[in-house]
This record gives structure tokens, C-alpha cells and sequence, in this order.
């Protein structure tokens, strides 16, 4: 440590201690980890939240939230952001329950239609930012309201169905995997995904492709990335994900209409910055299911104290806010010449 | 023989191609100078068939209904167009809500506390005003991407708007009465749309008699020289975003004068729209490029050809789907033409 003239030379005890938990933090989410246990203690204690019951409701939904923010975490490390999110749940939603039936085809069929409609959509976006180096948010703006667009014409404008009962049973907090181990099958679902998502990021040329992409592209293309194809491939991802989030909520609202994918966007946006990722990394999705967790828990205590959609909207904003505030700040202008 | 005929059409085909590439080259200079000439054009083009369909294009009503109907688009797209152009991704999401948050304020507040009359001008363009210059303070103080800071507006600005009017149904209408439907109408002889709509032109056009816009436009090109060569870049793009709430304040009034209402649950109806007429004007998503004109032609083509697609019995709910295209093929010829700029 250079000695800088008016500042004491050696640093006092507290300063020190200070320091190290800032650059602990920076590493690992300590603080989001300790405010989930604060949280959770005071929902369990005040609310009664501590039955198994509610835990596994707490996980479920925590669960779709991590799920639905699982192509979220990939763009934002490598730079991209997807604004179609909840429009593509919606999308892939309608498809296996309105379109089903009116086309009269098989849940097989339309899940496939609805899969590899995300994947081509996402990787058109990916396509049309890299190529044209418009920002990720506008064409993926775009995307969202063209396949929401196309999806109405296709209903009629009609925007309610019925879920599949099969598809209710598997969203359910109170069913088992398999029937068996006495875990709800979305905490199961999520819970391997997570572990892929870190073997993906971390253990694979893929994942150590998209994190190059987004430290530095032009680095990134110098070390031979095809970062054109990382960006198509990461947002095909996104919007294939989006899709198969779509039939878990369709089947954990039981019932379709308009407004079943709106929470997903914010919460995957809030889920992945809460947790501490930042735009072009680091980040992890570890960090993104602390989020998720962590953002579920407090909905809760907010629904429990009775609080409106209007007002988990509003404390929503704030978070992101002050989570950007904390980890994403960028240079200042005058450091920049 | 059939040496001769490549010979006599050999030299005729560099000449005709050539001629296309002058051609492309005249209308990629012709952008350059003018960002705004393909949507102007693609407005003239659509206007005229419009005034062909339609079987009473000369009436009064015709035009009245026209710029009402256009305002809040033109307006939102308006709004959005000084923080894009003072760069560094410059970009306000919350506009959408912000204009169903002002016209709630409107109707819920200052209607019923006897502040409905001309006294609410003021009021609503001032928050406006009020609520952008926050949004750009917090972009410039806490240094977050734009992008993040107005999302997380837009996020709370949607849940403000559910709280203040969460049923429409209870108090969430205006009195037919009130001044503000002649913004929907006519002011004498003149559609009140030209007021709404040309506002913010006017202030647009006073900034350009002042050192501002120059200077908006040199940050927008590159803040790092333009600070480098003492321009105050944080005020400049605080005003930028204070600007936009202004003409969101503007659209607020526009909006309120067509329904008569804000039902919260649209708060986010404009945010697509706003972007595509802002691209489609020309406006360089980039910044330092474009205009205020050029957003509103861009807003009037979409509106029009929205409008002409209806007339011609289209499927209504094709209209989503045209209005991400637009939004598509608009922020594509802008990334070819900023290519072709920087080509040459």
C-alpha cells in the first residue's frame, strides 16, 4: 500500500477489518446472504412462515423466479440483456394451452413449437445486436412484442386457457419428484440446472467463451471467440429457457390470461442484479438463486403484510437501484481522457 | 455476332449499375444530411394514400382526428428523443409510465381539488420536468447505465401508477367538460393537436437560438472530448432527461384530452412505440445524431400506416406484430447507415 501524503500511514484496526469484508463481499454475496437469513427469520417468526408447507411454497416460487432469470444471468455476463422475458413466457404459455387446443395437436408438438419458436426468435436478437451493434434491450423490445403480436393473431386475441393437468401437477409446491423424493419437482428442476449453469460457467470453454465475451469483446475476438456466435447462441438460449419457464408458469397458474408472464421480467432482472452480477461480469448464477431466494422471501413478507402489486413493483425498482448503486457503477467521465 | 452483343452491352451494364450505386450513394448522403428523409418520405408517402382512401379528406374532422390521435405517440416519441441524443446510452424507459403517472395526477389530484383548469399546466409540466431531471441526476451521481437507472424508474413509476388508481372505475374519469378536451379538438379553428404536438417543436427550436443544443449534440458525439473541451457534460445531460419529462408532461395532457382517463394497467403501452418512432426518425440510438422533427415523422408513419392497415380490414392484432417489425427494420437501416457514414 502506497503511503499518500495526509493520510495516515498505517491503517487502524476497524479500517483494516473494513476493508477485508469489502473485499470479501466483492468476491462472495455475504451481505445478500445475511439479509436473506434476517429476512427469512422475521417471516418465519412474525409471519409463520416456518412450516415445511411454506418452505416448499417459498422454494417453488423462488424456483421460477431463478428459472425464469437463468438466461437473464448468461446475457447480462456477457453483456446482453433481454427485455422479452415475460413476453416469451406468455408466448410459450398460450402456445400449450390455447394454440393446443385450437390446433388440436399434441402437448409434444406444441411444446416443440413453442421451444424452438424461443430459440429461433432469441437467436435472431442475437443476430440483428451483434451484426448491427444496436443495443440488446430495443431489438429484444421488439422480438417480445412481434411474438406476443404473432401469438394474437394465431388466438384471435383471445388470451385465456386452461394448463394442462399434468403440467399443474409438475408446478405444484405440494407434489413430490417422481413421486417419491419429498422435494416439490421445480426445487429439483432448479436445483440441477443451478449445478449445470456452474458447470457450464465455470468448467467448460462454452462458459469461459461468454465470460471472455463479456469482459472485453474486442479482447474476446483478438483470442479467437466468434463473439457473433457466442451473442446468437447466448440469446437463442435466453429465449428457448423463456419458453420452457413459459410451460412451468402456465402450469403453476393453473389457468392462462394476459398478464401470466408479467412478473418474470422484473424478477429476472432484480434476481440476477440483486444478486450481485454485473453487466459484462463477474457474476455467477449461484449469485443469481441467492437473488431469486432472497426476492422471494421478501414478496412474501410483503404479500403477508399486505402489500399491493403497485407497491412490490415499486420497492422492486428500488432494489435494482440500490444493488446497481453498490456493484455497477462505471468510470467517471474525467477518468476516461 | 455474339462477341458484338457483349460488346454493345458490356459498356451499358457498369453504366447502369453505376447509375444505382450514384443513386445509393445521393440517398445515403441525403440521410446524412438529413436524418430525418426516410420517414419523411415514408410519411408523405402514406399521408397521400390516406387523403386517397379517405372519402372526406378536406373535412375538419379528418385532420382534428388525425393529430389527436397521433399526439401521445408523436408526444412519448418526442420525449424519449433528448436523452438518446446526449450519448453514452442514453436512453429513458420511464416515459411510458411517466405520462400515465402525470395524467393520474391529473384526473385523481388536481381535477378534484379545483386545479383542473389552466393552473395544471404548469403543475403537470413542471413534475414532469421535475421527475426527468431525477432520473437524470441519478444516472449522473450513482454512475449506473442508463438502461439499469430508467428501468428501475419505470418499475416503480408503473407501481405509483397501480397505487394511485387502482380501480379506474372509481374516480378514475375526467369531467367531459374540462379544458383539456380542446387538445382533442379545436382551440377555435386551429385542431388542438398543433398545440400538443408543436410545443415541444417550439421549445426544440428556441434551444437551437441558444448554445444548448449544439452542445447537447457535441456530448452526445463524444462525451469525452466534449468534457475534455469544458463542457459541464452532467448538467447537460440532466437538462437532456428533464427535457423529455417536460414533453412527457405534454403527452400526459394529450392522452388525458383523448380518453379522458389513465387506466394504470396500460402504463407501459407507449414504451415500444416511443423507441420505434424515435429509430425510424433517424435519431441514432448511439446519440449525437438526429432530432426532435424526425421522431415525430417517424411516429406519424407508424400511426399512419397502423391506421391505413385498419382501414384495409387487416387483423387488428397484426398491429402488434407490424409495430416490432417497424421497430426492427428501423434500428437495422440506422446501423447500415451509420456503417455507410463511417465508410466514407
Amino acid at each position: 500500500m502506497s503511503a499518500i501524503p495526509g493520510q495516515p500511514a498505517a491503517a487502524t484496526g476497524a479500517t483494516r477489518i473494513w476493508r477485508r469484508l469489502v473485499a470479501l463481499q466483492a468476491r462472495f454475496p455475504i451481505l445478500q446472504a445475511v439479509l436473506l437469513i434476517a429476512v427469512y427469520l422475521y417471516a418465519a417468526t412474525s409471519l409463520s412462515l416456518s412450516s415445511w408447507h411454506s418452505i416448499r411454497e417459498i422454494l417453488t416460487l423462488a424456483a421460477l423466479a431463478g428459472l425464469a432469470a437463468t438466461g437473464q444471468t448468461l446475457l447480462i455476463l456477457m453483456g446482453g440483456f433481454d427485455l422479452s422475458v415475460s413476453n416469451f413466457i406468455l408466448a410459450s404459455a398460450l402456445t400449450v394451452s390455447v394454440l393446443r387446443d385450437q390446433w388440436g395437436v399434441s402437448y409434444e408438438v406444441a411444446i416443440l413449437v413453442a421451444v424452438v419458436a424461443g430459440g429461433l426468435f432469441g437467436a435472431l436478437a442475437g443476430q440483428i445486436c451483434h451484426r448491427f451493434e444496436i443495443q440488446p434491450l430495443i431489438v429484444t423490445l421488439a422480438m417480445g412484442g412481434i411474438a406476443i403480436g404473432l401469438v394474437q393473431v394465431e388466438t384471435g386475441g383471445t388470451f385465456a386457457g386452461s394448463s394442462p393437468p399434468w403440467l399443474i401437477r409438475l408446478a405444484s409446491p405440494q407434489s413430490d419428484t417422481f413421486g417419491v423424493i419429498g422435494i416439490p419437482p421445480l426445487v429439483s428442476i432448479w436445483a440441477v440446472v443451478a449445478v449445470l449453469m456452474a458447470v457450464f460457467l465455470h468448467r467448460t470453454a462454452a462458459g469461459r467463451r461468454v465470460m471472455a465475451t463479456g469482459a472485453n469483446p474486442r479482447a474476446a475476438e483478438y483470442s479467437l471467440i466468434r463473439t457473433r456466435r457466442v451473442w446468437t447462441l447466448a440469446f437463442a438460449f435466453s429465449g428457448v429457457v423463456s419458453a420452457l419457464v413459459g410451460l412451468l408458469v402456465a402450469g403453476s397458474a393453473a389457468s392462462v390470461d394476459s398478464t401470466v408472464g408479467d412478473p418474470y421480467l422484473f424478477q429476472s432482472v432484480v434476481a440476477v442484479i440483486v444478486g450481485g452480477t454485473v453487466f459484462g461480469g463477474p457474476g455467477d448464477y449461484s449469485r443469481t438463486a441467492l437473488g431469486a431466494l432472497f426476492l422471494t422471501v421478501v414478496n412474501f413478507v410483503l404479500v403477508g403484510k399486505g402489500a399491493t402489486p403497485g407497491d412490490q413493483n415499486m420497492i422492486y425498482g428500488v432494489a435494482i437501484l440500490v444493488a446497481v448503486a453498490l456493484y455497477g457503477r462505471e468510470r467517471r467521465l474525467r477518468d476516461r481522457i | 455476332m455474339s462477341t458484338g452483343a457483349v460488346a454493345t452491352e458490356s459498356p451499358a451494364r457498369p453504366a447502369s449499375s453505376a447509375r444505382a450505386g450514384y443513386a445509393v450513394t445521393l440517398g445515403l448522403r441525403l440521410l446524412n444530411r438529413y436524418s430525418f428523409a426516410f420517414a419523411l418520405l415514408l410519411t408523405v408517402a402514406l399521408l397521400a394514400t390516406t387523403i386517397v382512401r379517405d372519402p372526406d379528406p378536406w373535412s375538419n374532422g379528418f385532420w382534428v382526428g388525425l393529430l389527436q390521435n397521433m399526439a401521445p405517440m408523436a408526444l412519448a416519441a418526442m420525449a424519449s428523443t433528448p436523452a438518446i441524443i446526449s450519448g453514452g446510452g442514453g436512453f429513458d424507459l420511464s416515459i411510458s409510465p411517466l405520462m400515465y403517472f402525470l395524467a393520474e395526477v391529473f384526473i385523481v389530484w388536481l381535477a378534484p381539488h379545483s386545479l383542473g383548469g389552466f393552473a395544471s399546466v404548469p403543475i403537470v409540466l413542471g413534475l414532469g420536468a421535475a421527475i426527468g431531471a431525477f432520473n437524470g441526476l441519478l444516472i449522473i451521481l450513482l454512475r449506473v447505465p442508463p438502461v439499469v437507472a430508467t428501468l428501475a424508474v419505470f418499475f416503480v413509476l408503473i407501481g405509483v401508477d397501480l397505487r394511485m388508481l387502482a380501480n379506474p372505475n372509481e374516480g378514475g374519469y375526467l369531467s367531459p367538460s374540462n379544458w383539456v378536451v380542446h387538445l382533442a379538438d379545436k382551440v377555435g379553428p386551429i385542431p388542438g393537436g398543433v398545440f400538443t404536438l408543436g410545443f415541444p417543436l417550439l421549445v426544440w427550436f428556441l434551444l437551437g437560438l441558444l448554445p444548448y443544443r449544439r452542445t447537447l449534440y457535441a456530448v452526445g458525439s463524444n462525451d469525452a472530448t466534449a468534457f475534455a473541451s469544458g463542457v459541464n457534460v452532467a448538467l447537460v445531460r440532466v437538462v437532456a432527461y428533464s427535457l423529455g419529462g417536460l414533453f412527457a408532461g405534454v403527452a400526459s395532457l394529450a392522452l388525458v384530452a383523448i380518453s379522458l382517463s389513465a387506466n394504470p394497467s396500460l402504463s407501459q403501452s407507449y414504451t415500444l412505440l416511443a423507441i420505434a418512432a424515435v429509430a425510424l426518425g433517424g435519431t441514432s440510438l448511439w446519440g449525437g445524431r438526429g432530432g426532435l422533427f424526425g421522431s415525430l415523422l417517424g411516429a406519424a408513419s407508424i400511426y399512419l400506416l397502423g391506421n391505413l392497415l385498419l382501414t384495409l380490414q387487416v387483423d387488428p392484432s397484426y398491429l402488434q406484430v407490424m409495430y416490432g417489425g417497424m421497430l426492427l427494420v428501423a434500428v437495422v437501416l440506422g446501423g447500415v447507415a451509420a456503417r455507410a457514414r463511417q465508410a466514407e
